[in-house]
């Protein structure tokens, strides 16, 4: 079974545009991803775990095991989710043309 | 019975207002912060871009009211409350499924925030705690569809799986009618037939492309198979 491309829903816009705009060298976890999308765990770990089946996202584990707490999950976008999200929304753009009028609140601007 | 009556809402407003006290007695705590931070500004009249002395920026602000009803109040170390968050994130975890174990271990560090000192109030840790749940119920569920899928992505995988399917639907269908009426039924309820294995094999591409099964490329032949 090919995995069909994820529904570009405003959640999952949010995650994806929360992990472009982090430098590849600086992965998010799990918490920060909630803070700058100002979504919950029930929909952010879900999204994430589908993005990570399709490839479009890689997570790994803090490389060495902290002391007293338990070791965090980095996400970080990968090469092939870059490319199929830029595409996935010009594609999404194609076919809004109105989207352009009114321009939303994106995570940048909360930033 | 009248005056029976109005005493027992006279008692269920009493324990309505002394539920009540605490957060207020938290709220009027703010409030008290929040005007000496007026008369400071005022005072020592900041320019815009500098940064105030005082942590509370706003007023009301939840996430501060949260912190200061903890700060009055604290929670009790060992109370059920206190380690409701970490027993959900546990629950969660199971209920995630073996897939999702090690979920369970991102998910206790995501309760202990971005240690930076700022640890979360105990109320935002239950909240965070049953996002787990909805987190682990929806990957659950989307594991058992998958599961429940498998069969029937196995079935429509090949065209010849999809033609032995409608070669047994229809055997199936025309056995029925010949029970039902012997071969004049069949004859006179052919097309029925004929619409039946239509929606099925309808039914078998449709699913086909909606889960993005690609069929296998067909084995090329070899040059003298065909003469």
């Amino acid at each position: 079974v090919k995995p069909k491309p994820p529904r570009l829903t405003h959640s999952l816009r949010a995650v994806l545009e929360a992990l472009t705009a982090t430098a590849a060298d600086e992965p998010l976890y799990g918490y920060q991803l909630c803070e700058l999308t100002d979504l919950g765990p029930g929909t952010v770990y879900p999204i994430l775990e589908r993005l990570t089946e399709l490839g479009w996202v890689e997570s790994t584990w803090e490389a060495e095991q902290p002391s007293g707490r338990p070791r965090r999950r980095y996400y970080r976008i990968t090469g092939l989710g870059r490319i199929e999200w830029a595409q996935a929304r010009v594609a999404r753009e194609a076919k809004r043309p109105w989207a352009g009028l009114v321009s939303l609140p994106t995570v940048d601007d909360n930033q | 019975m009248r005056h029976a009556a109005a005493k027992a809402l006279q008692g269920k407003v009493t324990r309505r207002l002394r539920s009540l006290h605490r957060p207020l007695i938290a709220y009027f705590v703010l409030y008290l912060f929040w005007l000496l931070k007026q008369m400071w500004d005022r005072n020592f009249n900041m320019h815009p871009g500098q940064r105030s002395l005082w942590v509370i920026d706003d007023f009301p602000s939840g996430e501060d009211y949260r912190r200061t009803l903890d700060l009055l109040f604290p929670p009790k170390k060992h109370g059920i409350v206190r380690l409701l968050p970490n027993e959900l994130t546990g629950l969660a975890a199971g209920l995630a499924g073996s897939r999702h174990a090690s979920d369970a271990e991102a998910w206790r560090a995501h309760l202990l925030g971005d240690f930076d000192g700022r640890t979360l109030t105990v109320r935002r840790q239950l909240g965070i705690s049953l996002g787990f749940l909805g987190a682990a119920v929806r990957l659950r569920w989307r594991d058992v569809c998958q599961q429940l899928c498998r069969p029937v992505d196995w079935a429509v995988a090949k065209d010849s799986r999809i033609a032995t399917l409608l070669v047994l639907v229809a055997a199936s269908a025309v056995a029925s009618l010949r029970h039902a009426g012997g071969w004049a039924r069949v004859w006179e309820d052919f097309e029925q037939v004929g619409v039946l294995v239509g929606m099925v094999s309808g039914a078998a591409y449709g699913w086909r492309k909606l889960r993005g099964i690609e069929p296998p490329p067909p084995v090329p032949q070899r040059q003298g198979e065909d003469k």
